[in-house]
């Protein structure tokens, strides 16, 4: 097992942070593509998490939809003396990102003009939680086949899942191919039984729809598949394009999770997600999983603290105490709420060891200490890509 | 603000939402099996295929159908897909014709990527809960917990009238639409709860969602849950001494006590943040804002949730 992100952002050209909410997952992100940077390689991130305090931390002082160069120039370089290659990122908004791809792949500027004045598309690019894993997708594909990174760091949303992620490229791909589609739109030629079966179906489930949806927002949605379908084989090409790359050996899945109980139990779903489906978990990052207490070092997890010998501690030190009211109390106090910090540190390293099981021997597993200070600059992010790449003392 | 206003388990509904991470499916939990305590019959239901419920109350698996998950509380989990097809079979007068819908597998994914048809059938499947009556007469559940999945699907959810008045002409659905959304807007049977911790982003998205949501009137607001607040033994008087603490400890060699002062100093700030933060919280949403203590990181036992959720519903009386 190794302790460290170092080979892969070294070596790898992809790779994808998977995991649940609130656990830091765009932080560390933002620090593994900081990483690559710091090993020499052009790298963009790409998030979908709108965080103001991201910005912040990259130094920028905004992040959307368009890829930005964060100024990495500000920072100290790495111990070899060796550059900071350029880092780029973009915060992945999904209603922009849909109107880009429809105008990148759209045959002409009517078919183009006519899906982003559909109100059915309008709605679904602004308003379906599982388009943003698409959209992710898409963003990835544009950041792989039209710019020369070395390396793309891919945050994805929030899933418990992990299906979406993997499962978005083709199954937009696979709609829009589907029988379906023929059953809304008028076929092309002279139509055989079967085509003549699949009108007389599509007809009643329109009648269906209609009785149901009301015949408005049907129509809308004839319409808005009429404009989509001329993009199938713009779609299907891209599709697979991405589901190919997810599934490259440069392609790297890293999970992040941080060290509560739900928040583990999520992770531990993604986990076993990605193994069913023989997806390999290259990394774990623990992230916020234990609270440093031992000053000389600051990167060992104490889970347990000595609480015994109040009176020796209070005969030393209460000569050279002037004016503490009651020192003993102060002297307890303090104590017991490291050895409760201890404790804790102690039921988090149950639950990493809960979620270590089962992971191959291979991947990398790393633990982030929850820092004193939220990451609020780019060195700050500094710190944490030192934990990463097994940096830190 | 009066007990009446307030009382927010006596509601038909209660929603839950709050970015991830902030414990929200702890304080749902925890206030299910207060729920049932107090002799109510609480449902819970998630939204999205998380079944978070399953870890919690430790049961195998969490379905479409409310399921006794122990301690007096049914939990169910409300999937898209299924909500769908469920709905098609409850709307579609032909019942061949239904089936061999919800058969297809290619209608089950455009309903999937369809605007606002999920969320629909999410509602459709609330509305029949809310109406199920036990044999002896009475509502069979109540409150109804909704484990709304993020803070952007609460909108989604609750937007849903404007979001359908664009695209949506006269029929079934619109008609279901418009009566959850007066059900939904109608403080007497449901009241939306936020759950934050008193940390910067979850405080700001709280605030956010509050302001993006008070006035409109698709809802009316229960309390703000601050999870997670840390509670510290002493006071900010106690730091002079921990200075001429560190000093003496420094003078005699005793580390450990130097590391005990760090450690309690960090404990204090991060304290004194959280403070700031519930204060920020205070001042920017006007709700009851109930505490709630940072927890050991452990799975809760059932006792333990019960307090919590106590703790979280006297907050409100």
């Amino acid at each position: 097992m190794s302790a460290s992100l170092d080979k892969l952002v070294r070596e790898q050209k992809l790779i994808v942070c998977v995991g649940p909410g609130g656990v830091g997952k765009t932080t560390v992100s933002a620090a593994v593509g900081l990483a690559g940077a710091r090993a020499g390689r052009k790298t963009v991130v790409l998030t979908i998490d709108p965080a103001r305090r991201l910005a912040d931390a990259l130094g920028l002082p905004g992040l959307d939809d368009e890829i930005r160069a964060v100024p990495v120039e500000t920072l100290p370089a790495a111990d070899d003396g060796s550059p900071t290659a350029p880092l780029h990122a973009a915060m992945v908004d999904t209603a922009a990102s849909y109107a880009s791809l429809i105008r990148r792949i759209a045959p002409d500027e009517a078919t183009h003009r006519r899906i982003l004045d559909n109100r059915v598309f309008q709605a679904v690019s602004k308003s379906l939680a599982r388009s943003h894993a698409y959209v992710a997708m898409e963003r990835l594909y544009d950041a792989m086949q039209n710019h020369d990174y070395d390396l793309v760091v891919l945050d994805t949303p929030p899933a418990r899942n992990a299906l979406d992620i993997l499962d978005a490229p083709m199954s937009l791909a696979n709609f829009l191919d589907s029988r379906f589609v023929e059953w809304f739109l008028p076929g092309e030629g002279p139509k055989g039984i079967r085509d003549r079966i699949i009108a007389s179906g599509g007809a009643v489930a329109k009648r269906m729809l209609g009785l149901i949806t009301g015949k408005k927002l049907l129509d809308e949605i004839v319409s808005f598949l009429e404009a989509f379908a001329s993009l199938r084989e713009g779609f299907a090409a891209r599709a697979t394009t991405v589901d190919a790359s997810l599934r490259e050996p440069s392609t790297s899945f890293v999970l992040v999770s941080s060290a509560n109980p739900s928040s583990a139990d999520d992770a531990a779903w993604l986990r076993h997600d990605l193994q069913r489906r023989k997806v390999p978990v290259s990394g774990v990052i623990y992230n916020q999983s234990f609270v440093s207490l031992d000053p000389a070092a600051p990167m060992q997890c104490v889970t347990t603290l000595r609480d015994d010998d109040l009176d020796a501690r209070l005969g030393q030190l209460e000569p050279h105490l002037q004016g503490v009211d009651d020192p003993k109390a102060l002297l307890r106090d303090i104590r017991a709420m490291r050895a409760e910090a201890a404790a804790e540190n102690g039921r988090f390293t149950a639950i990493v060891d809960g979620l270590a099981a089962e992971l191959e021997p291979s991947c990398a597993q790393i633990r982030a200490p929850r820092f004193r200070e939220e990451i609020r600059d780019l060195p700050g992010l500094l710190r944490l890509v030192d934990v990463l790449t097994g940096r830190a003392r | 603000m009066s007990r009446e206003q307030t009382a927010v388990l006596q509601r038909r509904f209660v929603l839950m939402t709050g970015k991830g991470g902030v414990g929200k499916t702890t304080v749902v939990a925890a206030l299910a099996v207060h729920a049932a305590s107090l002799g109510m019959r609480p449902l819970v239901v998630e939204l999205g295929h998380r079944e978070s419920m399953r870890s919690v109350f430790g049961v195998d698996d969490i379905g479409f159908k409310p399921k006794d998950v122990g301690l007096g509380v049914h939990a169910m989990s409300v999937d898209v897909d299924v909500a769908v097809l469920d709905y098609m079979l409850e709307h579609i007068p032909s019942k061949r014709v239904a089936k061999s819908i919800v058969n297809n597998k290619v209608l089950e994914r455009l309903f999937a990527a369809m605007p606002a048809v999920g969320e629909i059938a999410t509602i459709n499947k609330l509305r029949q809960l809310e109406a199920e009556e036990l044999p002896s007469g009475g509502r069979r559940w109540g409150p109804i917990i909704v484990d709304l999945d993020a803070t952007g699907h609460a909108l989604m959810f609750l937007e849903l009238r404007n979001v359908i008045d664009n695209i949506m002409g006269a029929g079934p659905m619109k008609r279901l639409v418009e009566e959850t959304a007066d059900m939904l807007a109608n403080p007497e049977t449901t009241r939306l709860c936020l759950v934050a911790t008193p940390a910067e982003l979850p405080v700001t998205e709280t605030i956010e969602l509050y302001g993006k949501l008070q006035g409109r009137g698709t809802v009316s607001f229960g309390s703000v849950f601050a999870n997670r607040v840390p509670q510290v033994p002493l006071g900010a008087e106690a730091l002079p001494a921990l200075d001429q603490l560190e000093h003496a400890a420094k003078a005699v060699g005793r580390a450990d006590v130097v590391a005990d002062v760090a450690h309690a100093r960090i404990a204090m700030q991060q304290h004194a943040d959280a403070q700031a933060q519930l204060a920020r919280l205070r001042e920017n949403v006007d709700l009851p804002i109930v505490e709630l203590p940072l927890l050991p990181a452990a799975r809760m036992d059932g006792a333990s949730l019960g307090h919590l959720g106590a703790l979280a519903a006297g907050g409100e009386a």
